[in-house]
């Protein structure tokens, strides 16, 4: 039996060149939004950027919480873009995805996310986002490739935020060497980020103005 | 390589199966093939409700035009034909109020021909325009027994006949068999020799 695909993200490998947005920008399925964004960890300190892509939880919250019964998660566990026909606009899914990925379109009053390019991955192609990483931070290809190719980390697709363990379709990529099978991001949100860092140079006092003006 | 579509399983919050979840999202699932379910299961039963309602409608229909068949139909004495001068229309309502009908003599001592009005109410035509076109344009073809009213361009109505007798012994019957009649023929308001 041929291995599955599956979704990579490590977070340590991207350098935020918003290729990923742009090339997921150019798909026609969400008019021109990008279903993923950059975001940046600790930007007055640090360079280091994550890539937020749907995780696509085997429990989504974002389908919990909405009261018309919009989101639907497909037999092969992807979690759709919101129903038009059914979204009401109330981003309560907005609000309760722990990974902070659903979008509300307000010009559309249509929530939108990830699928994971379903046009693209449904007849055996990659997502956009994937396919124009530069430094492969996002990835698909099947665990075996992983393992060849990351002999540093290891996937994972165990979340915890406080007291609820998600699971997730999307794996994230942790180190090798940590035997914790589960990703604590509510600790990791109060931790600060080592290594990269830049210094910043904090005025004390008003600037001269260039060309010696009185 | 395989594309990613294998079955995966829908996992809970509380750990436990979708048959043991509360009855909110066994009827609200959020997997596509388990809403699928359950939206065939609701046209199932939209189909099933509503072919009911029409068959037990059906069923009132036939049970109440049976009671009514047994019934004799009542007599209405509307006038002799001596009484009925040519062009003279006579208006009524028969067999209840729901039925308004017409008797005209358009020749003397001819018999009298009874035009039923259950097509078209259009209440907003005047009674007097409405026995003027008879006048205007109405024609009798004794041979053929039946009569066509046939009024202006602006007819509301174009389909087969309106003509119907009503089932009353002593009427003459009017055979409009496939004709097709332009007609705006209205409703009477009033009950009553109607002559223009």
């Amino acid at each position: 039996m041929p291995a599955e695909m599956e979704f990579f993200v490590d977070p340590h490998r991207c350098i935020g060149c918003h290729a990923c947005e742009h090339a997921c920008a150019e798909c026609e399925t969400h008019k021109g939004n990008s279903m993923i964004h950059i975001e940046y960890v600790e930007r007055s300190t640090s360079v280091q950027t994550v890539p937020v892509v749907c995780m696509h939880c085997h429990s989504p919250t974002c389908a919990d919480v909405c009261p018309a019964d919009a989101i639907k998660r497909s037999a092969d566990g992807r979690v759709m873009t919101a129903r038009k026909p059914r979204c009401i606009g109330c981003s309560n899914c907005v609000l309760a995805c722990p990974f902070g990925v659903p979008k509300m379109m307000t010009e559309l009053e249509l929530m939108m996310k990830c699928d994971m390019c379903f046009d693209r991955t449904s007849t055996g192609r990659k997502p956009m986002c994937a396919t124009v990483c530069p430094s492969e931070a996002l990835f698909f290809g099947t665990r075996e490739e992983v393992e060849q190719r990351r002999k540093r980390s290891r996937p994972t697709n165990e979340f915890r935020f406080g007291d609820q363990t998600v699971t997730t379709k999307v794996n994230m990529m942790v180190p090798r060497g940590r035997t914790e099978s589960h990703l604590d991001v509510t600790a990791a949100l109060h931790e600060k980020p080592t290594g990269g860092l830049i210094s910043l140079n904090v005025l004390t006092a008003a600037p001269v103005p260039v060309g010696g003006a009185s | 390589m395989n594309v990613p579509g294998s079955e995966q399983p829908r996992e809970y919050p509380d750990g436990r199966p979708l048959p043991d979840q509360p009855t909110w999202r066994q009827d609200f699932p959020t997997d596509v093939p388990d809403d699928n379910h359950v939206a065939r299961r609701e046209f199932v039963k939209f189909l099933v409700l509503t072919s009911g309602a029409f068959v037990a409608g059906q069923c009132w229909i036939a049970a109440a035009s049976a009671l009514r068949e047994k019934g004799p139909l009542p007599r209405l004495r509307l006038a002799t034909v001596a009484e009925l001068e040519t062009k003279r229309v006579v208006e009524f309502r028969y067999p209840d109020e729901h039925e308004p009908c017409l008797a005209l003599c358009l020749a003397p001592n001819d018999r009298v021909p009874i035009i039923k009005l259950n097509a078209v109410a259009h209440v907003s035509n005047p009674v007097s325009d409405r026995f003027g076109f008879i006048d205007r344009s109405i024609e009798w073809h004794p041979e053929r027994q039946y009569i066509i009213v046939s009024v202006n361009a602006n007819s509301l109505w174009h389909g087969p006949s309106v003509i119907q007798l009503p089932q009353q012994p002593g009427f003459p019957t009017l055979d409009a068999g496939q004709e097709t009649f332009n007609s705006r023929l209205v409703a009477p308001t009033r009950v009553g020799l109607g002559v223009n």
